[in-house]
């Protein structure tokens, strides 16, 4: 009799397999689903995302969306730890927190401190939506590390909060690879450094609040370090020294920022595997910008 | 140099709307570029005193804060007599709403607090003001808070009566350090007899702050107004007096 058995399992196996495959596909539409289908873009703005999972699910996010009744533009590249389904898990957990208490929190909760913080540093800066952006920041923070800390996730943000009438952004980084502020002619003119740790990290952390000011033609350049960590066949990382030198050139639009960027990338990494998620969002201020009144602002579909 | 000058007070009654109507009036008097904004959104007054009838209905600073409007739609102009006009002077205000349905708005989902001191510069700076004057609601709140952290000279007001000496000026002090300004003391005094010389000076310990106008009552405030500004139906009044003596102070303080 031949053995019907030994032959069934290399194909149980296989259908099994190509299960998982089917549930990570499912898992990877829903995820999309977390990530804004519409980038809501003030006129006299460009806003441009390129987001590259290395698998079929993300622990890199972004998300842009309006706050303060349509006056302020929330700005969040970010990297959940690790890669893979954990991370994809957490990921959608901490982009809800973030853009949920972003979005509710009202002077009836403010942060802690908030005198201090927001009444008196950085004067002559204006701190609309600093209070939203700290309670999502913080708040996020302690339930990650009251109700997750066994699972031991956390992420590195970059949360903006941009005002699109003139240019001024305040933001709070939080462990992540600063992002680039480039001049109108091209060149990195400054970092936008860590002012705080990563997120679900350190209970009760505390995590202060930087300016920067765009001028017309100026571009944010924010992204995960999936780009300065694209290794080449050869194992060379692309590196931070290639980021600032491709943006030294001028560009006429976040696109062309973006395009450059990813060809780059391509030229560097040349076929290897890619290894971790690439996430890089660019908003430029347009140079013929004409001061805007606040607004209902344009919507322009992203390139997801 | 423009200044921010807040009315502030522990208690209520003690005369702050009524003191920000008459001191706009008499910097504006001067050729001073004022404006007079009620951050006491849970009970204003500024309007009623400015005489501000037809506002419609979708505009005023507690409009603005809740996103119904924006900050130029809620300026009101003041009409100045001609001298004031011609000294250069001009005067208006940022009355805030008294509609119940915006209160709710106000006190069910809030509002960003650095949309406040974005206002106060953004007025000062659109409007070229010399001065900025803030009434408040009184005790702590978080628009008196605000007003408070920015100004330039802070007028406390108070009453003259044993709460006054007693437990107020602890709780003032702790509103009061939010200023980097100096303070003045204004004291709404509830008789004509003149306060001692020694109470004067307890209030002023008191409170950290020299005394610089004794308001005397005024019942033609009471009234139906012949003019919006005490200080124009009235010129002689020692209440005007006092008044004057406070925006001399004022200049030594801000």
């Amino acid at each position: 009799m031949p053995d019907l058995n030994g032959s069934a399992e290399p194909l149980a196996a296989r259908a099994q397999l190509l299960g998982y495959e089917r549930e990570l596909e499912i898992g990877r539409q829903i995820q999309v689903g977390f990530l804004p289908d519409r980038l809501p873009v003030p006129d006299g703005w460009e806003i441009e995302v390129e987001f590259h999972p290395a698998r079929q699910v993300a622990g890199d996010f972004y998300d842009a969306f309006e706050i303060i009744d349509g006056r302020r533009l929330a700005l969040i590249v970010a990297d959940v730890c690790d890669k893979g389904v954990g991370a994809a898990l957490f990921m959608a957990l901490i982009r809800t927190l973030l853009r949920h208490t972003a979005e509710i929190s009202g002077l009836l909760h403010l942060p802690k401190n908030y005198q201090e913080r927001l009444l008196g540093p950085l004067s002559g800066v204006p701190m609309v939506g600093a209070a939203s952006l700290l309670n999502a920041i913080e708040g996020t923070n302690q339930y990650l590390t009251g109700a997750h800390a066994r699972q031991g996730y956390f992420a590195t943000v970059f949360f903006g909060v941009l005002d699109p009438a003139t240019g001024s952004l305040i933001y709070v980084n939080c462990g992540h690879n600063p992002p680039l502020l480039l001049g109108s002619d091209g060149a990195a003119r400054a970092e936008l450094e860590p002012t705080g740790p990563a997120v679900g990290i350190l209970p009760d952390a505390v995590f202060d609040i930087g300016h920067a000011q765009l001028a017309p033609g100026e571009c944010l350049f924010a992204f995960t370090d999936g780009v300065p960590e694209a290794r080449a066949t050869s194992g060379e990382f692309f590196g931070d020294e290639r980021l600032v030198d491709l943006a030294s050139v001028p560009v006429n639009d976040a696109r062309e920022l973006l395009d450059r960027a990813t060809a780059a990338i391509d030229d560097h990494t040349a076929g290897a595997k890619q290894f971790d998620d690439i996430t890089m969002l660019a908003v430029r201020r347009q140079l013929d910008a004409v001061a805007s009144v606040r607004g209902p602002t344009r919507t322009a579909m992203n390139g997801v | 140099m423009s200044r921010i000058v807040t009315l502030y007070s522990y208690r209520g009654g003690t005369g702050k709307t009524t003191t920000a109507v008459n001191l706009s009036r008499l910097l504006a008097e001067r050729g001073e570029r004022v404006a007079v904004v009620d951050t006491a959104l849970q009970a204003p007054a500024l309007h009623t005193l400015f005489n501000l009838g037809d506002i419609p209905e979708w505009i005023s600073f507690t409009d603005y804060l809740i996103g119904r409007c924006t900050l130029e739609d809620a300026i009101q102009p003041i009409e100045l007599t001609e001298d004031a006009a011609a000294a250069g002077g001009g005067l208006y205000a940022v009355p805030a709403c008294d509609r119940s349905y915006k209160l709710e708005a106000i006190l069910t989902r809030g509002y960003d607090i650095g949309l406040l001191h974005e206002a106060f510069y953004q007025l000062i700076d659109r409007l070229n003001l010399d001065t900025l004057v803030l009434d408040t609601f009184p005790g702590i709140t978080n628009e008196t808070a605000s007003a408070v952290a920015r100004s330039d000279a802070l007028v406390m007001m108070t009453r003259a009566d044993r709460a006054a000496l007693v437990g107020a000026p602890k709780a003032v002090d702790a509103v009061a350090g939010l200023s980097r300004g100096r303070r003045l003391l204004a004291v709404s005094l509830l008789t004509e007899t003149e306060i001692g010389e020694q109470f004067g000076e307890l209030l002023a310990q008191a409170y950290n702050a020299p005394v610089a106008a004794l308001l005397p009552p005024a019942p033609e405030l009471a009234g139906a107004p012949a003019k919006t500004f005490f200080v124009d139906a009235y010129p002689s009044h020692p209440l005007t007096r006092e008044y004057r003596r406070l925006v001399d102070s004022l200049d030594g303080a801000a």
